[in-house]
């Protein structure tokens, strides 16, 4: 019964780390994003404009 | 050079990224389920040595992530093009979050096998050194005042710093520790069951997919990121913006002076 909850932090670490990291890429892509539409004066573009 | 700046822009696009993005979905959770319940559990360690088939995963992802950092740096190096400093510090953020992974779930590992959460065991020792020279490198580039220095500051680490890569693969073999010698890469035939053998790479074909994906977004990121800075630095400052005052008239020879 120990084990289990060993194997249940560890497998549960591992999807809240990558989880966590994409949140925050997108969190950084939208803010860079809203700043260039803001400093160029276009309206902020939606997702997947930014390339 | 040509085939990685095709496949760099082919991962670049919406519709490649939102593949990869499934495809890591779907291999983390084949992963999990063939860990936890198709497997059989080891006969000495019981359950938890299920927690194998994410720890080394992450750690050859640590590896193959500063792997990328070293051949990018060297890239940069000698063709001066800021796409690749951009890989390289893309691979290096991705790289901290495996190694901290692989720590993290070692841990998690040793304390119910060895007794303890932490011991300064060669092989924990060099895996800490190599975590601190990647979060050096990304705050080193913090400090650079301009993006050249930067991309330069960071790609000499970037060569340097993988020198502790192979220290840490070795350090199992050159000096006596806790933690077990290589099961898979080794002289010989990998020396376990050829069910966990399977559920070992399949771990490892989904980290190196999720790598793949957070790559293609970072690299996006980094790119918007990049324009946003150059466009904050091309607008003119307040100063610069504000009316010049008029010329000052002539003085009147001789006239009244104000303090």
């Amino acid at each position: 019964m120990h084990d289990v909850g060993y194997l249940v932090a560890g497998y549960g670490v591992t999807a809240a780390a990558l989880v966590w990291y994409r949140w925050r890429l997108a969190r950084r892509g939208s803010r860079a994003r809203h700043l260039i539409a803001t400093l160029s004066g276009r309206p902020t573009p939606g997702r997947g404009n930014g390339r | 050079m040509k085939v990685l700046d095709r496949l760099l822009i082919t991962v670049g696009t919406r519709r490649a990224q939102r593949v990869l993005g499934w495809l890591t979905l779907l291999g983390l959770a084949a992963t999990a389920v063939f860990a936890l319940a198709v497997v059989p559990a080891d006969a000495e360690q019981g359950d938890v040595q299920r927690l194998m088939y994410v720890h080394v995963p992450a750690a050859w992802l640590a590896f193959l992530s500063f792997g990328v950092v070293f051949l990018a740096s060297v890239a940069y190096l000698r063709t001066g093009r800021i796409r690749w400093d951009r890989v390289a510090v893309a691979s290096a953020e991705i790289g901290v979050l495996f190694c901290v992974l692989t720590l993290i779930l070692g841990s998690l590992w040793g304390r119910p096998v060895w007794g303890t959460w932490w011991t300064w065991d060669p092989r924990l020792t060099t895996t800490v050194v190599l975590l601190l020279i990647y979060v050096g490198y990304l705050s080193l580039r913090n400090v650079a005042d301009s993006p050249s220095r930067r991309a330069h500051w960071s790609a000499v680490v970037g060569v340097v710093g993988f020198v502790d890569v192979p220290i840490v693969h070795m350090s199992v073999v050159w000096w006596r520790s806790l933690h077990q010698e290589a099961t898979v890469i080794r002289p010989g035939a990998p020396t376990m069951d050829p069910s966990m053998l399977v559920a070992l790479l399949l771990g490892t074909v989904a980290f190196s997919v999720a790598y793949g994906y957070l790559m293609a977004v970072r690299l996006r990121v980094g790119r918007l990121e990049d324009h946003a800075t150059s466009t904050v630095m091309s607008r003119p400052s307040p100063r610069a913006r504000a009316p010049r005052p008029a010329p000052a008239s002539p003085q009147p020879v001789g006239g009244e002076r104000h303090a």
